[in-house]
């Protein structure tokens, strides 16, 4: 049985860990000419350029639309009809949906693309194709945690392989936390340093 | 005595956006109605005895337009993005690129636009509402829909996030299946089936909707900021057992 796993996305950060992580689960990235692939990766992760809302310009906010909605539509629809029984469809985007400072076209085009794989998870039941969306931090974040960039590759591989065989149509937040607001939440300390 | 409030509506012609504009104006706001079809917003005005409803015919994609409005107006305490479309339901194996941009275009960057140029000079005290659906959570054929709608729920904590230093609050209201003109594409047995999987059994009318953005727009809601109130009786948890 095929072991080929799709990353398309493979020159954005996170994509080498992904390759490497993939191996742990008895799973490779396929070259190309894939036959009937297991998973499809599609790394979308973010680089964050801040921009206060009031300044985000029109040409950013539709760029973040193309990158996360309508090139992930170009990929799936090329992918799925080629994807083996029971294959899992792993989409990596950032936490921004659910609101970050200076991210609106970020938060905009990842929480759309958080309804878009709920979308196509229920349209794909059928065909037994689970789809899950994993949420990482921005890829600033891990500039300097190479261990960090390993962590999200290992939740990726899990969701793409059958041990995951039970989450469909999630979206997995893998941001270490961050969603809590915890920097807010010292803030409020005034006891600390 | 100080001017009312005034408060701007996008899709304010008819249906929930119509329903919005007539009751912030029954709540003592002046109120811009904008829309695209200026037919049914010369409807809408000759319905009214007073002036407190002002029509306006206004493409929220058309930035030059929406921005010029602004500018003439003068501040806006009260944003409600409400313009949208829905349309046939496409599996997303068949969704067309451009069937995807024109969705997206009309319900989550006319949001963004209207939203923008009404932050950049929006007073302290604002409130900005963000007209979604339930359909954010997801839909099997209608993928282009829920995927602008969940844009506009994501872009709604993104402003709420930011703005709320200027003391402007966002909000985001996520509505079940309401009676209004986008229920036109059904027939009327796909309606009345569908009718029957609402909890209450039936459409909401668009007033019900009005009421929540009422809410969120008064005072009483200043504690509320980055939320998406799903109005739906409750459907969004789930169907019954068989």
């Amino acid at each position: 049985m095929s072991r080929d796993v799709v990353l398309e996305g493979a020159d954005r950060p996170f994509s080498i860990e992904i390759a490497d992580a993939l191996q742990a689960h008895d799973l490779g990235v396929a070259r190309a000419g894939a036959e009937r692939p297991v998973a499809l990766i599609i790394n979308r992760a973010v680089a964050l350029n801040p921009t206060a809302f009031e300044a985000v310009t029109d040409d950013a906010f539709d760029a973040a639309l193309e990158d996360s909605l309508l090139e992930v539509l170009d990929l799936i629809q090329k992918w799925v009809p080629r994807l083996a029984d029971g294959a899992a469809i792993v989409v990596l985007t950032s936490r921004a949906h659910l609101g970050a400072w200076g991210a609106a076209p970020e938060a905009a085009a990842s929480a759309a693309l958080a309804g878009f794989c709920r979308t196509l998870a229920l349209e794909f039941a059928s065909r037994g194709t689970r789809v899950n969306l994993a949420a990482a931090d921005f890829v600033d974040a891990y500039a300097s945690d190479p261990v960090g960039r390993i962590r999200v590759a290992e939740a990726v591989a899990w969701l793409a392989s059958d041990r995951a065989g039970a989450i469909s149509g999630q979206v997995v937040l893998l941001d270490r936390g961050r969603g809590l607001q915890m920097r807010e939440a010292q803030l409020r300390d005034l006891s600390a340093p | 005595m100080p001017s009312p409030p005034l408060a701007l509506v996008t899709g304010a012609a008819r249906g929930i956006g119509r329903a919005i504009a007539e009751r912030l104006a029954r709540d003592g706001l002046r109120v811009l109605a904008c829309d695209v079809d200026a037919e049914e917003l010369a409807v809408l005005a000759g319905s009214r005895r007073d002036d407190d409803i002002g029509g306006v015919v206004l493409d929220s994609c058309d930035r030059p337009g929406v921005a010029a409005l602004f500018e003439r107006e003068g501040p806006v305490n009260v944003v409600v993005n409400n313009a949208g479309i829905a349309s046939e339901m496409i599996p997303a194996l068949e969704l067309t690129r451009e069937a995807f941009q024109r969705m997206l275009a009309v319900n989550l960057r006319g949001t963004f636009v209207v939203a923008q140029e009404a932050a950049r000079r929006m007073p302290a005290g604002g409130r900005i509402i963000n007209i979604a659906s339930r359909g954010y959570l997801g839909g099997a054929g209608a993928g282009h829909y829920v995927a602008s709608k969940a844009g506009v729920v994501g872009l709604t904590r993104a402003m709420a996030v930011e703005l709320r230093w200027r003391g402007i609050n966002v909000n985001a209201v996520a509505p079940g299946m309401v009676d209004t003109r986008m229920l036109s594409g059904f027939t009327e047995a796909t309606r009345r089936s569908l009718e029957r999987r609402e909890p209450a059994g039936r459409a909401a009318d668009p007033s019900a909707i009005a009421d929540i953005v009422a809410f969120l727009a008064s005072p009483d809601a200043d504690q509320i900021n980055g939320q998406v109130l799903l109005a739906d009786v409750g459907k969004s948890l789930g169907a019954p057992p068989l």
